[in-house]
């Protein structure tokens, strides 16, 4: 072979290799698309999921109280009828028909924090904060600056994400520390949660994300892509980071 | 004049005509409309009226340079200061390199220096695409198909044009078939590609 052979085999090499990078930019990227649809179709199966869980903790709760409360309070109505008004019978209902409404305003609120559109999110997280700080087991400190003002949905996305982060840091992360603080500009919100537990970094939840389990987890990531935010978990000295930036 | 010759200097008109039916007179579209316009001179010049075309083929390969690297502007040269250092210093080596070799003689060693950014640029281009977080399928991806013109082009190009003295030394018989069974179909594929890339612009940042 002459060297001209040589260089027009070298040519055919540099095809062959531009080919194959090619090739393997569509390989790489189909495989991306298939696990990006994959982790999609499962965020979209745990919110299915969760408000499927939801539905049937509703209806337990309406059936196995509200209704049994109901229920006693027309055996002891038809007793009253027979006893007259101040009897024994009468009194109960009374306290029943005082019971349920208390129920069922537990339960709304559960449902959708009435507070937030009233008294603002900061207040409403104190709220909730309280709830945890009353049994001296845990210790939470929240700088309740002053939050520009939210449209309702965002508002309510936010004491979502950060009451499933609560619930986990305390559930799976045994903390006793915690601290959260946040602050705003025009353009974004951020939350800055710190705890003293066994917390996660930014790698751990992204594999537990799409483990079948985490449906808080996965809760989470739905309600911040509807919010088009974003969020970061690191440890720094022992102290775990929580960082949640929401776009305004 | 041979069929290839034909086929590769007619191929430009593929991408120029899909960017006249979708309206889409860009920059990209102005790539194929040289190559087609520069292409056509050159073989007159030199195959009806017999006369030098080094000029117009140094002119050429330097437009060529100027839209490929503004092409890539906002995807792998995002820094002005990259952007400026790369045409300054290219263009400052080719224009010196083609008046020291002589304007009328083909620079085909700038040429091939040129060849080997657009692998780079293409190769960067690629692997940005990859990265990015915005998926996005590539079969209707401008960026995709622009990056793997330039690539095929470049990389069939680049040692046709590096060695082409030491093979017209050697046996200028097998250095015109290598420019024919080489060039030619990497130009058209090339003129194809880019028809494709100009067919899938949207306007919109792809990654």
């Amino acid at each position: 072979m002459n060297a001209n052979a040589y260089i027009a085999l070298g040519i055919l090499a540099m095809l062959m290799l531009v080919v194959s990078i090619v090739f393997f930019v569509v390989y790489h990227q189909r495989s991306m698309i298939t696990i990006y649809q994959q982790k999609e179709k499962e965020l979209t199966e745990a919110a299915i999921q969760a408000e499927e869980n939801e539905r049937n903790r509703i209806a337990g709760e309406l059936h196995d109280d509200v209704g049994a409360m109901l229920a006693s309070v027309k055996l002891n109505f038809h007793q009253a009828e027979e006893d007259g008004a101040g009897s024994e019978a009468f009194n109960q209902s009374h306290r029943l028909i005082e019971e349920t409404i208390d129920k069922v305003r537990k339960m709304s609120r559960s449902l959708q924090p009435a507070m937030i559109q009233h008294i603002g999110l900061s207040k409403t997280l104190r709220a909730f904060f309280d709830m945890f700080t009353v049994s001296n087991v845990i210790a939470i400190h929240y700088e309740a600056t002053p939050l520009p003002d939210l449209p309702a949905n965002i508002a309510l996305g936010i004491y979502r994400i950060i009451q499933e982060l609560m619930n986990n840091t305390i559930k799976h992360a045994h903390a006793t520390q915690i601290s959260i603080y946040h602050t705003a500009t025009i353009e974004q919100l951020i939350f800055h949660i710190t705890h003293n537990g066994d917390g996660i970094n930014q790698q751990l939840f992204e594999e537990y994300v799409y483990q079948k389990d985490a449906t808080g987890l996965k809760n989470i990531v739905n309600r911040l892509k509807v919010l088009n935010a974003c969020i970061n978990f690191d440890k720094k000295n022992e102290e775990y980071y929580i960082t949640i930036q929401i776009p305004l | 004049m041979e069929l290839l010759l034909v086929l590769s200097i007619l191929s430009a008109a593929i991408p120029v005509a899909t960017g006249v039916a979708k309206k889409k007179y860009t920059l990209l579209w102005l790539y194929p409309l040289t190559g087609l316009t520069f292409d056509i001179l050159n073989s007159m010049l030199r195959r009806v009226w017999h006369m030098n075309n080094g000029i117009t083929a140094n002119l050429f390969i330097y437009f060529e340079f100027l839209l490929i690297i503004f092409l890539f502007r906002k995807t792998v040269l995002k820094q002005a200061w990259i952007f400026y250092s790369v045409v300054t210093g290219l263009s400052t080596f080719y224009i010196a390199d083609t008046i020291t070799d002589g304007v009328f003689v083909f620079n085909m060693f700038g040429g091939s220096v040129f060849m080997l950014v657009y692998i780079f640029l293409s190769v960067n281009c690629l692997y940005l695409i990859l990265k990015s977080k915005q998926l996005i399928i590539l079969e209707k991806s401008s960026d995709f198909w622009l990056c793997t013109a330039i690539l095929i082009y470049a990389a069939g190009a680049f040692l046709i044009f590096l060695f082409k003295q030491y093979m017209v030394q050697t046996d200028r018989h097998s250095y015109m078939n290598i420019w024919r069974y080489f060039f030619y179909p990497v130009n058209i594929i090339k003129n194809v590609l880019l028809a494709l890339s100009i067919y899938h612009m949207t306007g919109k940042k792809e990654h």
